[in-house]
């Protein structure tokens, strides 16, 4: 059996979702009022704050940039 | 199989360079359809050898095949994967051709022996499957004495140094044993816990009682969240299958934020599924009849995989074939109906799925809840489906004050 690579057609990928900084729960990126809990998806509560979700946040930002500089 | 076999970043995991190139990284074979289990959830309906299983070189090819595309592992199952004679071979020679390797098991009748010489082809991990406490699992298996077995193997794995993880069926009475089941897993050594739900195929809809009902997500998912918790302290990840979802309260604890959230089936875009008689699918589960892509003995797997209808439906989908519950969520669009074997499965179409935590509670909401009802049996071939309705009701007022 022959091998012959021929490239595939490219593939979608998922729209980018962050977390509300609010009730932890996804909302779309720059979502403003979170449609989960009704309240400001960008501003930060102690419970983000503190459960390490700010961290992980920074962390994958960090990611994603180093994974669109090597695409 | 469990997510996450090397410390924190599997090279299973898809970035996002693979998501746009469309590269096969995780293939889960079928290596044989030969089974030494009778389990009465078995979606392929396992137990007897396949007319025209794959030699061992056609399937060295295989891997040979997958290699040149970039795949980067490769889950060997069954049936029982390891009833086939030359498993070991097929085993050494994934790991070869720098692929890992890991295999999913019942565990019945394999021998530490057995184990030490798989580790030594290279086999990377050992998924044991363990669906309840002795009495449900021997039920489920088919087979008594099954449950002492996986039991046994999972101690083996730990004695010969084999990364082990256990894979258990959410089914309809499961429930109350998870927290003791754990502790059964935890002691036996394995660090994974993957957990998925019974999907109505094959086996599964001749025992429809076995299966969940969707409303009783509210039931599962706090218990697999609290169990996630309580596992992370005892060194133990509890890990979600792909349809176990989606969006829910809980989602971030078990995909996110550092794991990245359920962005829609990987099937036949970085997923692929391979029949022990060379059919090539999207996903091992999926339905034959509708999403065998051919028989990799006829076409080369590149062209398949570049080519083939039944390998390109998820590669560009939008939310153009969702419908039900599902095309008006809001997060249709990441989405896109969840695990396309179980929506597909349920009610002969993808893109609407009932087994949704989101959609429970957005039913819930309105004080409803869905159940579902066999119409029709399914015929008596592996990867058979047959037909469900899904029934919108009110939630019971005993229920709704729970």
């Amino acid at each position: 059996m022959s091998g012959t690579v021929t490239p595939p057609q490219q593939g979608r990928t998922a729209p980018v979702m962050v977390l509300c900084r609010q009730c932890v729960r996804y909302v779309f990126e720059g979502t403003a009022t979170c449609p989960h809990c009704g309240r400001d998806a960008r501003e930060m509560s102690a419970r983000y704050r503190d459960g390490g979700y700010l961290a992980a946040e920074a962390m994958l930002s960090i990611e994603r940039a180093a994974e669109r500089r090597r695409g | 199989m469990a997510e996450h076999m090397t410390e924190d970043a599997p090279r299973r995991r898809v970035s996002l360079r693979d998501q746009i190139d469309c590269v096969p990284v995780y293939v889960v074979w079928e290596i044989t359809l030969a089974c030494n289990l009778k389990c009465v959830h078995c979606g392929s309906r396992a137990g007897h050898r396949r007319a025209r299983e794959l030699s061992t070189s056609e399937c060295i090819d295989v891997v040979r095949q997958l290699a040149e595309l970039g795949t980067r592992e490769i889950t060997i199952i069954g049936g029982e994967a390891f009833v086939r004679k030359d498993w070991l071979t097929l085993v050494r020679a994934i790991h070869d051709h720098g692929i890992d390797c890991t295999m999913q098991t019942g565990g019945y009748k394999l021998s530490r022996e057995m184990i030490e010489a798989a580790a030594g082809a290279g086999l990377l991990g050992l998924g044991v499957s363990i669906d309840g406490l002795k009495p449900l699992h021997d039920r489920l298996r088919g087979v008594a004495g099954s449950y002492d077995e996986a039991v046994r193997v999972l101690n083996d794995c730990r004695s010969v140094g084999l990364i082990s993880s256990v894979n258990t069926q959410i089914t309809s009475t499961v429930m109350p044993e998870l927290p003791a089941l754990m502790d059964v897993i935890i002691d036996a050594g394995a660090k994974y816990w993957q957990v998925q739900l019974t999907v109505a195929m094959g086996n599964a809809v001749d025992h429809d009682d076995i299966l969940l009902q969707p409303y009783e997500l509210n039931t599962l998912m706090p218990l697999l969240a609290d169990l996630h918790r309580k596992g992370g302290e005892r060194d133990l990840l509890l890990l979600p299958g792909n349809n176990i979802g989606y969006f829910g309260p809980y989602d971030v604890l078990w995909r996110g934020p550092d794991r990245g959230y359920f962005g829609g089936c990987p099937a036949g875009q970085n997923a692929v599924g391979l029949e022990a008689d060379g059919t090539l699918k999207g996903c091992p589960s999926l339905a034959t009849e509708r999403y065998g892509a051919g028989d990799v003995r006829d076409t080369p797997i590149a062209e398949l995989w570049a080519t083939h209808p039944a390998l390109q439906f998820n590669r560009n989908r939008g939310v153009e074939d969702l419908w039900g519950f599902c095309r008006d969520c809001y997060f249709a669009e990441v989405c896109r109906g969840g695990c396309t074997w179980t929506a597909d499965s349920l009610l002969g179409r993808r893109g609407n799925n009932p087994y949704c935590h989101h959609r429970v509670l957005k039913l819930a909401e309105r004080g409803v809840r869905e159940r579902i009802v066999k119409i029709e049996d399914a015929a008596a071939l592996p990867f058979a489906t047959g037909r469900f309705a899904l029934i919108e009701e009110p939630i019971p007022i005993e229920d709704a004050r729970a």
